[in-house]
């Protein structure tokens, strides 16, 4: 494999993407996505280590999404493969070439800034062609694609207004269109949504699925909205603090959280705060929150010890059917509030142990219950996962 | 009702000093200068055929404009890397840069004119230099020549390019940099096809604003000019004080004051050119913003015909490490530049110690002779005397005058409230020059010629634009709800004024007054033609010196000067920090404000 020769020294490559280095590097390129490696990425402002030994892979094609709170570095992850920031430590590979201490006018990679960055002196077709003229394309090449782009991006009758006069979702598919005109075979995507107001948010969330999978190039998306995340991406990557935290499929996230710092981040979730002990009788271990309640641990957490956390999420939880659930408690309802497709109900369980619930706003499947009733609280094992405090926090 | 009514009145009340002062000594003259232009006895248009068929007329008036044009040019190329390594760089290194820049702006005229004759006069330091080291064998002839007079001024005019220049660059986004990179554009195209488009607002201003007092220049171009480097404005002075031919010289000014006045106007156009939908703001879009976006586009075209990239040759492009410092061309220039700026005003602090009778560099022996000199002579003492008494009068009369006009102008509503304004700070756009001839013939009638009072008045005039301009950018910052809030307190409308609005406008009036100070204390034409025998100042006494026995003692003045003057601008700037911060002549508030060492 004479492909192995432009890989760099000390990148690690795992499994899957062994594979995928040889495979990109013989495509042409525009036709297909590229994989990215970031290989111990990291990045320090004066003794502050924004980024710290990020390793990633990221497969052709595929649409990822790094999400964090801000502050987490998952922007200067993204700066750092676009060549605008430069790396203290660590390399980026991709299609298998690194491009570390390439400048960003090499790297051939598509940008969409969270300002969108759009050339204001510019008409939009001037903006879009921008980068064609940059690598001195024909003239008849620049036509023709600027033509498609503003048909891809649904936009056919703008190419001659100046970008102060496009609304934001305007501007924001003229900024996508730029970046993506010279198939780049990766796309790096700065908080694209953050701008625009809720409804338009989510049509652009499908289109930039749809889009993703048309021209199969592989998206970089870095954003702090768990559900811009959740709705597009293949794969989320979780950061905090300039570390990746988790990474998998956005079920996988979801239903499995590693920390209490990732159930927390992405949805909602009830945490019960306790002490995990083991029971004298069944030899098995059970929180004891601190209003007192004993709470059945999950298999995972056998064996472990010490103050942990129990968390549960709100819609895995029922009301008033205890015969259905392996665990119950009682409790009088708090508060209720009504979203209209949900309906979530505050559960106190003792002085100290709240519970959130949300039910489906479905006819015949609501409680008859306001409040200050009673009622009991019930989930099943397999929702509930228990984090110890001492490794989580 | 009754408010509208006592508004007028207070409005009427607060303009009258202004008004008693410019419409006697400034208005009136002028109009008289348009008058005598058209013939003493009625109506002939004999001198302004004298402006376009006399050929030497027409010659001195391409050679001012072709001159001025040069300066303007030469301003744009020196300046604008500065204004863009001010763009780029810390706030601090900003702020040592915009200090560098205005240092120069805050020292006497004359003090400048001196300090080149000295670098670059036959036995300047240049040449005594190049001499030594054998590089020539004849000094070479920098000074009194057009060459000389291109430096001087260019000395002179770069702050007022840079301040513009940094001012449009500064609303660049320089995200539109990086996106441009990472869309495969290299730096210097990302500069040519982002930065430069965006910035001709501030390139255009610039050349206007040089453009113009370029042309208006008297006293650099007399004194380090040739015989053959005559500019309008001297042919002006020549009419009137060698030909004592006024209809001519009335004409040449109406000229020279329609050109200014057109050019003022395109360049206010061109400071909110976004804004501005009329005629000039499209000519300034459509040429000078739209103009080289096509030219790009143009030659790409064409370079994509005739030197067509392939795609392999971009994806197998060398791994280029990256520069190391960025821009680092670009700031080594500017820091060449601001040394250049600033090394010829140091130089004279070595000559004002010197203990020889000729300017040599580096004096043989040091003392302070030429200082017990100045101060021993007569015909230096009364001269600074005469200044200080002036300019003191000035600093009263102009701040009395000029703060409730800009008070007028800021806080009431009144038609003709911009023709007011603009009377009340065209004083800086006139050459004063033509200013000064209209005055002179003024007091000739009325034996005000070498009066301390006469030339005070003078001196408010062109002060009064200072003071109106900082106290309005001061009063502008303020909140007009404080007033409000005394009103709705029970203090009547003077007394809130007077407890509230002045204590938030202390600073900005200081700062005012010493501007007016200065404007007085540095001023060289005005007092050339009004202050006669009797009442001659400090920069007359000194552009004497220099024209005619030049010796250390000038050295030495302009040593002190350059203390004073630097001094008081420190301490001008000290108490406006917070509010108003306009102190750069010649520049509008905003600009002036957005200099004020941000």
């Amino acid at each position: 494999m004479t492909s192995l020769d432009v890989v760099p020294q000390g990148l690690v490559l795992r499994g899957r993407s062994q594979t995928q280095v040889n495979n990109s590097i013989h495509q042409p390129p525009g036709t297909k996505g590229g994989c990215v490696q970031l290989s111990e990425l990291t990045k320090e402002y004066g003794g502050i280590r924004a980024v710290d030994d990020v390793s990633v892979d990221i497969a052709a094609g595929e649409f990822v999404t790094v999400l964090g709170p801000s502050g987490s570095g998952k922007t200067t992850v993204l700066m750092m493969i676009a060549g605008l920031t430069e790396p203290s430590a660590g390399s980026i590979a991709i299609g298998g070439r690194d491009i570390t201490h390439l400048r960003p006018q090499h790297r051939n990679l598509g940008v969409v800034f969270q300002s969108y960055a759009l050339f204001p002196h510019l008409t939009v077709a001037e903006n879009i062609e921008f980068p064609l003229r940059m690598r001195r394309r024909s003239e008849t090449e620049v036509r023709r694609k600027v033509k498609d782009m503003l048909d891809l991006v649904r936009l056919p009758n703008i190419a001659q207004r100046v970008p102060g006069e496009l609304s934001g979702g305007q501007q924001q598919r003229v900024a996508l269109a730029r970046a993506l005109i010279f198939d780049p075979p990766v796309l790096l995507l700065d908080e694209p949504l953050s701008a625009l107001d809720k409804k338009l948010r989510e049509s652009m969330q499908f289109e930039l699925r749809e889009l993703h999978r048309k021209l199969g190039v592989t998206v970089i998306n870095v954003t702090h909205d768990q559900t811009e995340a959740l709705v597009m991406s293949d794969r989320v990557i979780i950061m905090r603090d300039g570390r990746v935290v988790q990474s998998g499929s956005p079920s996988e996230l979801y239903e499995h959280p590693k920390s209490s710092f990732v159930a927390d981040f992405l949805g909602t979730s009830n945490f019960l705060k306790g002490e995990l002990q083991k029971s004298r009788d069944t030899d098995e271990s059970s929180l004891v929150t601190l209003g007192g309640l004993r709470c059945r641990a999950p298999q995972a957490a056998q064996g472990l010890k010490g103050p942990a956390r129990l968390m549960i999420r709100p819609e895995r939880i029922v009301l008033n059917v205890p015969a259905a659930t392996q665990e119950h408690f009682a409790g009088r309802i708090a508060e209720i509030a009504y979203t209209g497709d949900l309906i979530r109900y505050r559960v106190a369980l003792n002085d100290r142990d709240v519970i959130d619930v949300t039910l489906q706003n479905k006819s015949g499947h609501l409680p008859q219950s306001s409040i200050g009733s009673d009622v009991t609280v019930g989930w099943s094992l397999e929702d509930v996962h228990v984090f110890v405090e001492s490794t989580t926090e | 009702m009754i408010s509208r009514v006592s508004h007028r009145i207070g409005v009427i009340s607060l303009l009258l000093p202004a008004a008693l002062l410019l419409l006697p000594l400034y208005l009136y003259p002028l109009v008289e200068i348009v008058s005598r232009s058209l013939g003493d006895k009625g109506w002939s248009t004999a001198n302004y055929l004298e402006l376009f068929q006399d050929p030497f007329m027409l010659r001195v008036l391409y050679q001012t404009f072709r001159f001025a044009l040069v300066i303007s040019v030469l301003c744009v190329l020196v300046g604008y890397p500065i204004a863009y390594a001010m763009r780029i760089v810390s706030n601090r290194t900003r702020r040592t840069i915009a200090l560098l820049i205005l240092l120069p702006l805050w020292t006497s005229i004359l003090v400048r004119g001196f300090a080149w004759i000295v670098i670059l006069g036959r036995n300047g330091i240049v040449n005594t230099t190049l001499t030594d080291l054998g590089i020539v064998d004849e000094p070479l002839k920098l000074v009194y020549n057009t060459v000389g007079v291109y430096i001087g001024m260019v000395h002179i005019m770069l702050p007022f390019m840079v301040l513009p220049l940094y001012n449009s660059l500064s609303r660049i986004d320089l995200r539109l940099l990086s996106a441009a990179e990472t869309l495969g554009s290299r730096p210097i195209s990302a500069f040519f096809w982002i930065v430069l488009p965006l910035s001709m607002p501030g390139v255009l201003a610039g050349l206007l604003l040089v453009f113009m007092s370029s042309v208006g220049m008297f006293v650099l171009p007399a004194l380090l000019g040739g015989l053959s480097d005559i500019t309008y404005i001297m042919l002006i002075e020549k009419q009137v004080s060698e030909l004592n031919n006024w209809g001519l010289a009335a004409a040449m000014s109406v000229l020279l004051l329609v050109v200014t006045g057109i050019l003022t106007l395109l360049y206010e156009r061109t400071l909110n050119s976004e804004a501005s939908s009329g005629i000039l703001g499209q000519i300034v879009r459509h040429v000078f913003q739209r103009g080289p976006i096509h030219l790009l586009v143009w030659r790409e075209r064409i370079l994509a015909r005739l030197l067509p990239l392939r795609a392999s040759q971009l994806a197998n492009r060398k791994q280029s490490a990256r520069l190391a410092p960025r821009h680092l061309l670009v700031k080594c220039w500017s820091w060449a530049v601001l040394v250049c700026l600033v090394l010829p005003l140091l130089v004279l602090f070595p000559l004002a110690f010197s203990n020889e009778t000729f300017l040599h560099f580096p004096p043989h022996s040091y003392s302070l002779r030429w200082f017990e000199n100045f101060f021993s002579r007569d015909d230096w003492r009364t001269p600074a005397i005469t200044s200080i008494k002036v300019a003191i009068l000035t600093t009263i009369g102009a701040i009395l005058i000029g703060v409730p006009a800009a008070y007028a102008i800021v806080r009431g509503r009144f038609p003709g409230k911009g023709i007011v304004t603009a009377i009340l700070i065209s004083p800086m756009i006139v050459p004063s020059l033509i200013f000064a001839i209209s005055l002179y013939a003024l007091y000739a009638r009325f034996n005000l010629l070498g009066t301390l009072g006469g030339l005070a008045l003078g001196h408010i005039i062109i002060a009064l634009p200072y003071v109106v301009v900082t106290v309005s950018a001061g009063l502008k910052s303020t909140d007009e709800l404080l007033e409000a809030a005394a009103l709705t307190m029970g203090a009547g409308p003077i007394r809130a004024f007077w407890i509230v609005t002045l204590p938030v406008l202390r600073p900005a009036i200081v700062s005012a007054a010493f501007l007016a100070f200065l404007t007085s204390f540095d001023d060289v034409i005005l007092s050339l033609f009004l202050s006669g025998l009797s009442a001659k100042t400090l920069p007359v006494r000194m552009w004497e010196g220099i024209r005619f026995e030049i010796d250390p003692t000038i050295a030495a003045v302009s040593v002190m000067l350059m203390l004073i003057t630097i001094g008081f601008k420190f301490a001008a700037e000290w108490p406006s920090r917070r509010g108003a911060k306009s102190n750069i002549p010649g520049l509008t508030a905003m600009q002036a404000a957005d200099a004020g060492g941000r």
